[in-house]
């Protein structure tokens, strides 16, 4: 729960918008190698520069929603402002085990099985 | 049979012209024969489907009240969940994936005793607009085989657009129904968020995500509605709302009723010959008595902004769980936990995917987060005042479906920008979750153009009322790709 | 250099619903492997979370013990890392806004003086699955029927100053979780587990040194024995001259050891945002009256009523309301026997050091709260005296039967016959002229004790049976005759 902390703190240290407005956002091969590796993504060294042009590309038709201004402007995450539904404390699922796992890549003994994780 | 719209079918049925068996095998011999040439479909159920329709056809034999689409057969896009057949989501990631579980719609088809002819190809997690970034390949359109036939519900359109089945399901999260209805001469309904249940509907960003009838006419997908929509306990982004009936209103006189046109959209950038077909359509609707009035939509040139932070935002988590663990595409021989993930999901997912998991990562990260993932979400509720500002003067908004007709295949495949700006006149409607449709309202060089029509929430039975009048005052829904006509 | 600790906790406790948070698989422990997983904790593609209405009244039941502010407002959030234990690539977490506020525990130290400790925040949030390393080789299973169990993590602020105040928070969070029934509080089975952030810094010095985690201890022994020697590294490596390095590190109850946790090492960024696929939770202040009214008697109440109502010692009382089921089998003892200070001894002398000495909770007591009253109801009205007692006692523990049942078979019933006891001392008496005559001669202060002889004597003819209250009384009077 700390690392609640520590991600206020990179945000408060950033001051993202303000820097953001003067100069336009863009990314590093070296950001891309970072975010890949974040989201667990596998490229080829050769493709990185494509690929940070693609992106910086995208961000610079994204960039033109920092003319917006949202000051007063509370964020909506759903169209329809709706609240949660709650559901009853109730089981109503069986054990389907044999075929829940049966698109397992590799299974045993009714565990799913990945290379080995060192703690 | 194949011209038929699922109204003239549902009435052959019934009147014993023909069975649900006769009438599956057909769509499924000219599936066989034909779809090599547009790969609308990545899987055909053919033993499935001649099951489901032997079953119908007792229904069908006795008397028991029958559903409407009871003996109907459908093609559904390969996002949904269906159980015992494969459900790739156009991607490699899943190619191998048979999912253990119906989605809600798919139930609601299952029990209304429609039949699965098969599961449609599309943009690889509905991820495009021209259906190419599928795993199984791209889509050729009907109406002309070098050309795209938009996405990413592409294989859903050009599969009804061939006649191959008489409707199909789509997803839309950005104008993947509206978009490719409107480059194969469809009527496709986005309808409004929370009506439909995503249940079993494979997630790409899910704030946006909604599921819609891809079909011949206005009034199909009304009666294709009433078996979608429906309140879903185990979506808790579903609407309780009472069953509504979709074509209650189809026959409604458009006397009094009040259209608005943004101006935004109908500014010089607007393709001409496409502005001269909805000024076209805008005229046969005010001899039906609707009159027409400018509203403003301040905000929207930010939708398209706002749309690819908040989409590839929700898409790259949403797509965390295709990790190689539990089903999909695993690597070969990983080295280690790490190895596995990288590579599962370098070698599974395709560039366009992976370039939006890139994106949405990059906008959620520690720093970025308020300039982008926030300012989207803020401006997503200036959209969504503008709309409702405008639906306090209007009933609906009528706007082009897409800024043209279909582009050549590989046109725009290296240029994200430009394919991004195809659905720069549907992607508002997603962010402020309301319904909107697609009708055909003319040909640009023998090409079909959509219109739309934008209704405000939950309103979407006005919107098909709307659109089924439209299509009682002109022919353009009735127009057949020339590829249609084979077999 | 003289250091000083400082200690936050962060806790975990597993709630006790028959349901998960997000989905309808049961949540009980010890299941076969993967048999409680549905299509939703197996995070299947299309698949969607609904949350658990009871999960989120035992939140707030938690909120209202501490006394903290119930958030009408609170949102899911995911928080994104790859493991394989967590299915959905994403933990569904609260992070801005939990559903309880800030609130806080006192606790009570060694030399009796209190001290409050401030809790941040509780959120509600998914537990992971479990990973198995040892069953295969060169593979890790995954077992997913914890996964998407409802916990709530309960934050500290770093208020406590070392392992006894740590401890003793951890106690008192585990009495108090117990007694709102919000979990069952298996330690071993990890329905409560506990992260420890320690660092230590110069006595005098404001801020705060760096910080590691120790995390998932599940016992109060392996907690206090983590913070004492993650302490002593902490001062070690500065004293060295060295620097601590922020980071997870975990410790083994069987080997006693700690260390970095390797997984843990680079530095995550967790992508925190709003769940898209839940929305905002709204709960009005009826619903939490109403949540409120079902909180039964807090410990710190249950003490005071103890003392008050039963006139039992400080010490008595505190030790008797800590937990709950202890509360209720004293309580229903005392009623059954109408004597709550003798049922006091007895639950906190005897049944506590046989239940110590065989490691077991008072639910597993063999000896039910209403037999144990009615032991004690035979000892008030004369039927078997104290020292009977325990010998009854004894066979109850073994199963024997109820305290009448051995009381009769084994004849221990106490004899409160006055002419058969009169006979048996004019025996004695007869018997035994040179004590008498003593006795007799014997100052008034002194005979008291030359009694015992006497009582002794007649204990032994009577087999131990003789109602030694009534031996005194005839005894004095045929003595002093």
């Amino acid at each position: 729960m700390h690392s609640k902390q520590l991600f206020f703190t990179s945000i408060g240290l950033v001051k993202p918008f303000e820097l953001v407005l003067e100069q336009t956002m863009s990314v590093t091969k070296d950001d891309i190698a970072k975010v890949a590796k974040l989201a667990r993504i596998q490229i080829d060294a050769e493709q990185v520069p494509e690929i940070t042009h693609g992106i910086n590309e995208i961000l610079s038709l994204v960039d033109k929603m920092q003319q917006a201004d949202t000051t007063h402007v509370k964020p909506l995450a759903n169209p329809h402002d709706a609240t949660q539904r709650l559901r009853a404390d109730e089981v109503t699922a069986i054990n389907e085990r044999d075929k829940l796992m049966a698109n397992a890549p590799e299974s045993d003994s009714g565990l799913f099985l990945v290379p080995k994780v060192i703690e | 049979m194949h011209k038929q719209t699922i109204k003239q079918l549902m009435q052959g049925l019934r009147d014993k012209s023909f069975s649900s068996t006769e009438l599956t095998q057909h769509y499924l011999n000219r599936i066989n024969s034909l779809d090599s040439e547009i790969n609308s479909f990545i899987t055909i159920t053919d033993e499935l489907a001649l099951k489901q329709a032997a079953t119908a056809d007792v229904l069908l034999a006795g008397d028991t009240k029958l559903h409407d689409l009871c003996g109907i057969p459908m093609a559904h896009k390969d996002i949904f969940c269906t159980e015992g057949v494969r459900s790739s989501c156009g991607s490699k990631m899943l190619d191998n994936f048979i999912a253990p579980y119906n989605a809600t719609i798919i139930e609601n088809f299952n029990a209304a005793g429609s039949i699965m002819l098969g599961k449609t190809n599309m943009d690889e997690f509905a991820m495009g607009s021209s259906n190419e970034t599928s795993f199984y390949g791209a889509v050729k359109n009907p109406w002309d085989l070098t050309r795209v036939p938009g996405g990413s519900s592409g294989g859903s359109a050009a599969c009804v657009a061939a006649l191959f089945a008489p409707a199909a399901t789509g997803s839309d999260t950005g104008g993947s129904i509206r978009q490719p209805a409107a480059l194969c001469g469809l009527t496709g309904l986005k309808p409004t968020y929370g009506a439909v249940s995503r249940f079993g509907m494979i997630a790409f960003a899910s704030s946006l995500d909604q599921a819609g009838p891809l079909a011949k006419t206005a009034e199909d997908a009304a009666i294709l509605m009433n078996t979608l929509a429906g309140f879903d306990a185990k979506d808790s982004t579903s609407m309780p709302r009472d069953k509504e009936d979709y074509t209650a209103k189809l026959n409604d006189k458009l006397d009094g009723i009040k259209i608005g046109l943004p101006k935004e959209f109908f500014s010089d950038d607007l393709d001409p010959e496409v502005a001269t077909l909805v000024n076209n359509a805008i005229k046969e609707l005010e001899k039906a008595g609707a009159t027409f009035k400018e509203v403003s939509l301040p905000n929207s040139e930010y939708s398209v902004p706002a749309y690819y932070v908040v989409a590839p935002a929700e898409a790259s988590t949403n797509l965390s769980r295709f990790d190689g663990v539990r089903y999909g595409y695993r690597c070969d021989k990983p080295v280690d936990l790490m190895d596995m993930y990288c590579r599962t999901r370098g070698e599974g997912f395709g560039d366009e995917v992976k370039r939006r998991i890139l994106i949405g990562t990059y906008a959620l990260s520690a720093g970025f987060y308020d300039a982008y993932y926030n300012q989207a979400q803020k401006i997503r509720r200036l959209i969504k005042n503008d709309f409702a500002a405008a639906f306090n003067d209007v009933d609906l908004i009528l706007s082009p479906t897409s800024p043209s007709a279909a582009f050549k295949l590989g046109e725009k495949t290296n240029d994200p920008v430009q394919m991004y700006l195809e659905d720069i006149y549907t992607i508002a409607v997603n962010l402020a979750g309301l319904p909107a449709i697609s009708v055909p309202c003319g040909l640009k060089n023998n090409l079909p153009v959509g219109l739309q029509l934008i209704g405000n929430a939950f309103d979407d039975a006005r919107v098909l009322n709307v659109a089924h009048q439209f299509q009682q005052l002109t022919d353009w829904h009735t127009l057949c790709a020339p590829f249609a006509k084979k077999g | 250099m003289q250091w000083e600790t400082v200690i936050g906790l962060e806790v975990h406790v597993q709630l006790a619903t028959q349901s998960k948070i997000f989905s309808g698989s049961a949540n009980k422990f010890g299941a076969e492997p993967n048999t409680q997983a549905n299509v939703v904790d197996l995070a299947l593609p299309g698949t969607l979370p609904v949350v658990n209405t009871e999960a989120l009244t035992l939140a707030i039941k938690f909120g209202l013990a501490i006394g903290a502010e119930i958030c009408t407002h609170s949102v899911f959030d995911r928080k994104n890392y790859f493991y394989p234990d967590s299915p959905k690539g994403y933990q569904t977490t609260q992070m801005d806004y939990p559903i309880v506020g800030p609130g806080e525990l006192e606790i009570e130290l060694a030399n009796g003086t209190k001290k409050s400790i401030r809790i941040h925040h509780a959120h509600l949030e998914e537990d992971a699955g479990k990973s198995l390393h040892e069953a295969f080789h060169g593979s890790t299973g995954i077992d997913l029927n914890r996964a998407g169990t409802p916990l709530i993590e309960i934050v500290s602020e770093p208020d406590m100053s070392g392992p006894a105040e740590a401890v003793a928070f951890a106690k008192k969070l585990h009495s108090l979780v117990t007694n709102i029934g919000i979990t069952d509080g298996e330690m071993s089975q990890g329905s409560m587990r506990f992260d420890v952030n320690i660092s230590i810094r110069p006595v005098g010095e404001t801020t705060l040194g760096t910080r590691t985690e120790t995390k998932n201890l599940n016992s109060f022994k392996f907690m206090e024995d983590a913070i004492n020697q993650e302490v002593e590294r902490q001062i070690e490596v500065l004293e060295s001259g060295g620097t601590i390095a922020q980071e997870t590190r975990l410790y083994n109850g069987d080997t006693g050891l700690s260390r970095p946790m390797r997984s843990k090492e680079e530095a995550n960024d967790y992508r925190y945002f709003p769940c898209p696929d839940l929305l905002p939770i709204i709960i009005d202040k009826s619903t939490i009256e109403a949540i409120r009214a079902t909180l039964p008697e807090l410990p710190e109440a249950k003490k005071a009523r103890f003392i008050a109502d039963y006139q039992l010692s400080e010490y008595d009382a505190d030790a008797l309301s800590s937990e709950t089921k202890l509360a209720s089998y004293f309580e229903t003892c005392a009623k059954t026997s109408d004597d709550a200070k003798l049922s006091a001894n007895w639950v906190m002398g005897d049944v506590s050091g046989l239940l110590n000495k065989n490691d077991m909770h008072i639910s597993a007591c063999p000896i039910s709260a209403e037999n144990l009253g009615a032991l004690i109801t035979r000892i008030k009205d004369g039927s078997i005296s104290g020292k009977i007692a325990k010998q009854v006692f004894e066979s109850m523990w073994a199963g024997e039967g109820d305290a009448d049942t051995i009381i009769d078979a084994k004849g221990l019933k106490q004899n409160s016959d006055e002419a058969a006891l009169e006979s048996m001392i004019d025996e004695v008496i007869a018997n035994n002229p040179k004590q008498v005559e003593n006795y007799r001669a014997a100052e008034a202060d002194k005979r008291k004790k030359m009694t015992g002889f006497f009582v002794g004597q007649i204990m032994k003819a009577s087999k131990g049976q003789a109602n030694p209250g009534l031996v005194n009384k005839l005894l004095a009077k045929k003595l002093n005759g």
